[in-house]
């Protein structure tokens, strides 16, 4: 599949392209506003608290361009080449925040209901719906200024709206492509599960070709009363490609949600997750896998923020650290004033698998009320002496057996997301990343 | 126990007996403010040679290019006003070696504090810091003549040079952080010590820091070298009266373990709520040398401390084990840092803290393994206990591992004392105040056995005392 190569145009650092005419004015301010606010945050520095340990280096702001539209167009090919559930109950196909091919969704559902649909589309046809969900949550991790980027350039995403009572028990899925060199694309996701629903939502990034991008993407989560979400993204672009990626999520009263997240891709990750648990009995459930290599770099800031009381969060983030790779965990457990009774695990595991490997990781706590239950554990260390010692005398070959064992440290997490066929998606996606390893 | 009808009551440490000051005549007064004639006058009271006044006067500088560490530390630290405070106070005279010719006033200080009582006891030697300098200094024989040094600081740098130059401010470099820079250029006071090798010292050498003036800051620094194959125990006390200005105390302590050397330094700190307590500590160990650090916070108002432990030589371990208490308008900021600079070398750190009432306690830690070393340990716990509904506990620590060839890890909770247990032992006829306290016991139990016996003692004591008649 070979690519005629288009000039870029816009860099991501001139003013953004003017909204199309027909989007309402509300959001059009919002984008012009952002685009005000960029200007006015400074960059992120080393020594800014939040940018502990990052690399700022290897994160350029020059020579990236908006994306433009692309001529690989082949849907039913790049869902072939790509790992993905068997079944769904609705697909959005983007390449560079362009929509390649109509938006699916089960008609069952749709008479339900339920919206699942292109953000262009949704601002024109649910206005109101999307207004009183769109970006209604502060950065509150370091990124505020890629918050800001994101918010004046973004061209697109998908808006997926369950209403009250609707129980979707197939996941809608949403793929991404970026194409293109130095292409930059802003995909925006925001779900809003109403009180008492329940759904799943799986979302695909990854690159066509081996070239240098950049991707500032957003998801916003309204878990509703009652409401039972299930979101898991992978992001699988280029070794070459940056990536900054912010999710924040709202769990009202009773609500579950859980979180999962995959990084293979990318020269330079940078993560923020919050979850804000603000209803009584709130549940929230942050995972997260990623296996670097090579220079891979990979930066992951998490909050679990309870505001209310009886609410509980559990994070669990598992990195298996190859050659030169570095990671860093900044997680931080708030419990606020009145939230007695909370229950709040953090844990993040390092598995370093060479000796020039690196794992930063800055567990913490803030606790401001009594009768809570937090805890939270980091670990560094490399593969079990005893358990490889077991296998081997087992038969099994040293590096299978390694090959082995780092696959159980990281199932752990993908065990728990509970749904088999995303399960499966996740391990596929793996096995891929683990034999390229075990084939060098 | 989230009753906020007696919050803050449950635990009162006894702060009163501590409680009391003399009108003392200061011959020697830098008077208020910090400048470079502040610096003459302490240099010319003490007689000074040249390169320490050049010393203090570069730390001045440093001192007043660093800015406040207010973008991660407590906003409290604007509080205090550095042209507000004395940074020299002493009447003039050289430490006694005999508590009879102690002034008075200050004899009496330590009497009450029980010094002189407790050198008798089991001490191997004790030095008594009152406002700026030592009143009283004294080794018993049978150690100063198997070589111990035991001197202040003015006297270790005039009379040993030699032996205490090379290390002076290599440990903890003046630029490490604007109140070691502060240090560096007002100091005075504290303890110099040097072990010889194979000295094994039998009993514990203790000094003890009091600050008896208002609107004084207090900034001693020591200096202990433990050579090859010795052993040496150092413990630290500190009170002062309560004021209702702020009293800064701002020391520097350095440890220097040469090979297979051992250093236990044990910290009490007691001061009254109204000082503030920016300290810094360090101790370097060299090949299979050990530096613990056992420290106990109890008072202040802000204290901010991380003790620290370089092992630099391979098959080196450093610990810290702390117990922090935050009553009512204390932040207790505490914390370890473990740098790791050798093979095979190993680090513990155990933090216990309590926070009562709206007190508030802090763990940072930070542990750093850098690349192409092997067989480095580290072991992290943190646990809180909080009492009251509105105490507070925070925990930040910084973890970076290089390489394949270590495991560290970290563990932290937050838990209280269980309406279950309460239950349990009033059932079985205790008041609420003395489960209360049972049960705060239990929780740093096993790290109060970790000092020597006359401390964990004491401390049992100062815990239980508190929570007697405090719950009606």
């Amino acid at each position: 599949m070979l690519l005629k190569e288009i000039p870029p145009a816009r860099s991501f650092l001139d003013p953004p392209e003017e909204a199309r005419e027909e989007l309402p004015d509300w959001y059009k301010s919002s984008r012009s506003d952002a685009w005000m606010s960029f200007q006015d945050i400074d960059w992120p520095k080393r020594s800014d608290e939040a940018w502990r340990f990052a690399n700022l280096k290897k994160l350029s702001y020059e020579n990236l361009y908006d994306a433009k539209e692309s001529e690989i167009n082949d849907a039913e090919q790049l869902v072939a080449s790509s790992l993905s559930l068997k079944e769904n109950a609705g697909q959005i196909l983007f390449v560079n925040d362009r929509v390649i091919a109509s938006p699916l969704l089960n008609e069952e559902f749709s008479k339900k209901g339920v919206i699942f649909q292109p953000l262009s589309q949704a601002l024109i046809e649910h206005g109101g719906l999307v207004q009183d969900h769109f970006m209604t949550e502060t950065s509150r991790l370091g990124s505020a200024k890629y918050t800001a980027l994101h918010r004046a350039r973004l061209r697109n995403g998908f808006f997926f709206y369950v209403p009250e009572g609707v129980s979707l028990t197939v996941p809608v899925e949403v793929f991404h492509w970026v194409s293109g060199n130095s292409a930059s694309i802003f995909p925006h996701s925001l779900i809003v599960a109403g009180p008492g629903s329940s759904a799943t939502v799986a979302e695909y990034v990854a690159s066509i070709n081996d070239e240098i991008s950049f991707c500032c993407a957003v998801c916003d989560i309204h878990g509703e009363e009652d409401s039972q979400l299930t979101y898991l993204r992978t992001q699988n672009l280029s070794e070459k490609a940056q990536s900054i990626y912010q999710l924040s999520s709202r769990v009202a009263s009773k609500a579950k949600l859980k979180t999962f997240n995959l990084d293979l891709g990318c020269e330079w990750v940078r993560n923020e997750s919050v979850s804000r648990l603000v209803g009584e009995g709130a549940t929230s459930e942050m995972l997260a896998v990623s296996v670097p290599e090579k220079s891979q770099e990979f930066d992951m800031r998490t909050l679990q923020l309870h505001e209310q009381r009886n609410t509980s969060s559990n994070l669990l983030y598992k990195n298996a650290l190859y050659d030169d790779s570095k990671t860093t965990f900044a997680g931080m457990i708030v419990v606020e004033d009145e939230a007695h009774q909370t229950d709040a695990y953090q844990t993040c595991r390092n598995l370093l698998m060479s000796d020039t490997s690196e794992a930063n990781s800055m567990p913490g706590l803030e606790i401001k009320a009594d009768q809570v239950r937090c805890s939270h554990g980091a670990t560094s260390s490399p593969v079990s002496k005893d358990e490889l010692f077991y296998l081997q005398s087992r038969g099994v070959k040293e590096p299978a057996a390694q090959q082995l064992l780092t696959f159980g440290f990281v199932k752990e997490a993908v065990d728990r997301i509970g749904n088999n066929s995303l399960e499966e998606v996740i391990l596929g996606k793996l096995g891929r990343r683990f034999n390229k390893i075990g084939a060098r | 126990m989230s009753t906020d009808s007696n919050s803050g009551n449950m635990i009162e440490i006894d702060r009163e007996k501590a409680n009391f000051h003399y009108d003392v005549e200061y011959k020697h007064d830098a008077g208020m403010g910090l400048s470079e004639d502040t610096i003459d006058y302490i240099s010319n009271v003490k007689g000074e040679d040249k390169w320490i006044t050049d010393f203090r006067k570069k730390a001045l500088s440093v001192f007043h290019e660093k800015k406040m560490p207010t973008h991660w530390a407590s906003e409290d630290l604007n509080s205090i006003n550095f042209d507000e405070i004395r940074y020299y106070l002493s009447a003039g005279e050289a430490p006694k070696r005999s508590w009879d010719d102690v002034p008075n006033e200050m004899k009496e200080t330590f009497e009450r504090l029980g010094i002189p009582e407790k050198e008798r006891k089991f001490l191997a030697g004790v030095e008594a810091q009152f406002d700026s300098e030592a009143a009283y200094s004294n080794i018993k024989d049978a150690v100063a003549e198997q070589g111990v040094i035991f001197v202040n600081s003015s006297e270790g740098l005039a009379e040993h040079a030699d032996i205490f130059r090379k290390w002076f401010g290599k440990v903890i470099p003046t630029g490490d952080n604007k109140f070691s820079a502060l240090n560096s250029a007002v100091f005075s006071g504290g303890s110099f010590i040097y072990v010889p090798p194979g000295v094994k010292v039998k009993h514990p050498l203790q000094a003890y820091f009091r600050i008896n003036a208002e609107q004084f800051g207090q900034f001693e620094r020591t200096l202990i070298i433990v050579d090859e194959g010795a052993e040496l125990t150092y413990m630290e006390g500190c009170t002062a009266p309560k004021f209702e200005t702020t009293t800064l105390h701002s020391a520097v302590v350095e440890l220097v373990a040469m090979k297979d050397a051992k250093i236990q330094y044990i910290t009490v700190q007691n001061w009254s709520a109204n000082v503030f307590n920016l300290v810094t500590k360090r101790g370097l160990a060299h090949e299979n040398a050990e530096v613990r650090w056992i420290d106990c916070n109890i008072g202040s108002r802000l204290t901010m401390k991380y003790p620290g432990v370089v092992m630099k030589g391979e098959g080196a371990r450093g610990e810290v084990i702390s117990i922090a208490l935050a009553n009512d308008g204390q932040h207790q900021d505490t914390g370890a840092k473990m740098i790791h600079a050798a093979d095979n070398t190993t680090s513990n750190v155990v933090s216990k803290s309590i926070s009562v009432g709206e007190g508030r306690s802090t763990y940072r830690g930070q542990v750093h393994i850098p690349k192409h070393l092997k067989g480095c340990k580290n072991n992290t716990e943190c646990d809180a206990l909080l009492i009251n509904s509105k105490s507070r506990t925070d925990t930040y620590p910084a973890i970076t591992v290089r390489g394949n060839k270590h495991s560290t890890q970290h563990e932290a909770s937050v838990s209280q004392v269980s309406e279950e247990q309460i239950f349990y032992m009033k059932q079985r006829g205790l008041s609420e105040a003395e489960a209360m306290s049972l049960s705060v016991n239990g929780f740093v139990n096993d790290l109060v056995r970790e000092f020597p016996m006359e401390y964990s003692v004491e401390l049992k004591r100062l815990i239980e005392l508190e929570m007697e008649g405090s719950v009606g």
